[in-house]
């Protein structure tokens, strides 16, 4: 009996000292996180990704066209991993099927995914721009390419395995939205180039978005202030605002849910560039299973 | 088993881990994050006299004083907002910047205070057109309802930026249906208002699906349209989009055919009659969402005639939706000619839809051809139906093309 007393006063005691360490270190790890919130570094892999897409009958440069977005979705993990995509156009309208389009890719494995591929541009409410949501919905986490260009042999819809090539520029879907501010580092309307500010809600709540532009020396140029609707990609055009040349922005939204891209184009050299919109660190907050379309 | 002299024991080592870890692991594991979420402003107790005095200060940038001001607001220090309602008041500073200040005060943490300033501003005549603009567009981010009845005055104030943001902040204070409805509408006619302002009012009627929607939208659907000319680079491309977002009759064929109402099809018919391009594409589109019966010859003409493959798409889903026989041969002429694929496969679908049993050879003889996946799937499937239709003639469907021809 009293060896059994003993036991379960240790048992007990154990069983108190684990919770106590659970209880005090999830405390403090509660704060430090409400603190100092996710740090998400580069934000380009996880379960939960979004990119936009375009495309349109367009020649140039000798090659033939469309110009036309490229997806790269790469498996990064050693798990065979289950992807499904749905895409909207820029009016808040489902593009496809209706059940998205699901892929599984093997290990470490990565493949392209072009609009044609995803069954976007038959489609009726296809317009030829919009946005997709890449959810993985068996195995780990995936980084997605976000490639652009005119292809260059036609009837191919890789941009990438052709020097013919025009117009091309790349960057990565993102994974985090921003609860309050990002920063635009650089636009131009300098020689031919124009800069647009691509802006998606990928939640299912509204959102007002204000964009305070200024030059290079930071003298405020003017503000684009619009409603980021559920689901919403919206287009502003940055170098629209003001006289200067270049210059910088600031991004502000009333609450979760505005993630972006900055597009520069020249008309006359057929250059291209894009990257996504900085978000303020200790202001963002992750895609997740509850955002999915 | 028994506890020694200096032995803490089970009960010992319990207490002491948690302690260990909070006190000693816990901020050296953490210390990184600590240090860097301490170089935010928002996040410690911030330094209230440097920040006014940056944000008074017409030698700094304009984009330092802004931020400043963002980060002033945020705080509850009695003294932070001070400096930002002095920069506001000065009528010497560039009305454009205190308008961005004023926008930052929409997350003031004392929203009494920033409240009852910025319904100062609001009805001060003095201030520039824009301060007062950014002040009413804070006041409903706030949720100032007592400030209400001010915004509804403002709401039909004669400058239009004013109005615009006194009737958007309404709508962010909440209100009936009704109400939300009525202010819509009243920005949606409203032709001083940019129009991707109005365009949203029309998509937010069109959500709504409040019969009150009906005529307002039907009535601007007859201003003119942008006619976005087809682009020629991807600059012009970004430019058309952003065009079409902004382009109010696009916006009332859309929001008409969301709508769901039937009364909506003569007017949408109508101006099918003058529209070109994206516009034309909407109002086939609505007029397929709403099966509009009265679109059919206009339908059966623009799947074979139209230039713009986005018509004869919508074109091809409204004969679908009507199942009219008599469109018959347009969806078969469809299904062999058209060089869109888009068409080709809306026009098989409504083959099969409508258990066109003639379509059968025509079909077999166009599927080698079909390049694109989708559409030799929706023929294999439309072979499928209507092979199995010709086997047993009883199962086809009622207004089959057999029955009715």
């Amino acid at each position: 009996m009293k060896t059994s007393k003993q036991n379960i006063h240790r048992w007990a005691c154990s069983l108190l000292g684990a919770g106590l360490f659970v209880l005090c270190s999830s405390v403090a790890w509660a704060t430090e996180s409400a603190e100092v919130g996710i740090r998400p570094h580069n934000n380009a892999q996880g379960d939960d990704l979004v990119a936009p897409y375009g495309h349109f009958a367009f020649s140039g440069g000798g090659a033939p066209g469309p110009w036309s977005t490229v997806f790269t979705v790469s498996n990064t993990t050693s798990t065979a991993t289950t992807v499904n995509v749905k895409c909207y156009n820029e009016f808040t309208q489902r593009v496809g099927p209706a059940a998205g389009t699901t892929f599984t890719l093997t290990a470490f494995n990565m493949n392209f995914y072009t609009p044609e591929a995803l069954g976007l541009t038959t489609d009726p409410l296809f317009s030829g721009f919009g946005w997709c949501y890449f959810a993985v919905t068996a195995g780990d986490s995936i980084s997605v390419g976000v490639g652009t260009g005119i292809r260059g042999i036609a009837g191919n819809t890789t941009i990438f395995g052709s020097n013919n090539s025009r117009a091309i520029a790349m960057d990565t879907a993102q994974r985090m939205v921003t609860t309050d501010d990002g920063s635009v580092p650089f636009w131009t309307k300098q020689a031919s180039w124009t800069s647009y500010l691509l802006s998606i809600n990928p939640t299912t709540t509204a959102r007002s978005l204000t964009v305070n532009i200024y030059d290079d020396n930071n003298v405020f140029q003017g503000a684009l202030v619009t409603t980021l609707s559920p689901r919403d990609l919206d287009m502003l055009v940055i170098s629209s605002v003001g006289a200067a040349a270049f210059g910088t922005a600031d991004v502000k939204i009333n609450g979760r849910g505005f993630v972006g891209w900055v597009a520069g184009f020249n008309s006359a050299s057929l250059e291209l560039f894009l990257y996504g919109v900085p978000l303020y660190e200790f202001e963002t907050s992750a895609l997740a299973a509850g955002d999915r379309p | 088993m028994y506890r020694q002299p200096g032995d803490p024991g089970v009960f010992g080592v319990a207490v002491f881990l948690p302690v260990f870890f909070v006190v000693f692991i816990h901020p050296v594991v953490l210390s990184s994050g600590s240090a860097r979420a301490e170089e935010t402003a928002i996040r410690k107790p911030i330094d209230v006299e440097r920040l006014s005095a940056t944000v008074r200060d017409r030698g700094q940038s304009d984009r330092a004083r802004i931020n400043v001001a963002g980060i002033l607001v945020k705080s509850g220090d009695p003294k932070a907002l001070e400096p930002v309602f002095e920069v506001i008041r000065t009528a010497a500073e560039n009305p454009m910047l205190r308008a961005a200040i004023v926008r930052t005060l929409d997350r003031a943490v004392q929203k009494a205070r920033a409240t009852r300033f910025l319904a100062e501003l609001l009805n001060d005549g003095q201030q520039a057109d824009e301060v007062r603009a950014a002040a009413a567009a804070s006041l409903g981010a706030l949720g100032a309802v007592e400030d209400r009845p001010a915004l509804m005055r403002y709401c039909s104030d004669p400058t239009p930026t004013l109005r615009l943001s006194a009737c958007t902040a309404l709508l962010e204070l909440g209100g009936t249906e009704m109400e939300r409805t009525e202010l819509f509408i009243k920005i949606l006619t409203d032709d001083a208002q940019p129009g991707h302002a109005r365009a949203d009012a029309a998509y937010q009627l069109g959500r709504r699906k409040d019969p009150a929607g009906l005529a307002p939208l039907s009535t601007v659907l007859a201003e003119e349209s942008a006619e976005i000319p087809e682009p020629k680079n991807p600059g012009e491309y970004f430019a058309s989009r952003a065009a079409a977002k902004a382009d109010v009759p696009m916006a009332a064929a859309r929001a008409l055919g969301q709508l769901g109402d039937a009364r909506a099809a003569p007017s949408l018919l109508a101006r099918t009659k003058t529209a070109v391009g994206e516009l034309r594409m909407e109002l086939f589109k609505a007029l397929a969402l709403l099966k509009a019966r009265e679109a059919l010859p206009a339908a059966r003409a623009a799947i074979i005639d139209d230039d713009d493959q986005r018509v004869r798409r919508w074109a091809a889903v409204l004969l679908k939706e009507l199942k009219n026989p008599e469109s018959l041969p347009e969806l078969r002429r469809a299904v062999e000619q058209d060089r869109d694929p888009g068409v080709r496969l809306q026009a098989v679908q409504a083959l099969e839809a409508m258990q066109d049993r003639e379509a059968v050879t025509l079909i077999q003889e166009a599927l080698p051809k079909e390049e694109l996946k989708e559409v030799r799937a929706a023929m294999e499937q439309a072979l499928t139906s209507l092979s199995a239709a010709v086997a047993e003639p009883g199962a086809a469907a009622d207004g089959s093309a057999s029955k009715t021809n």
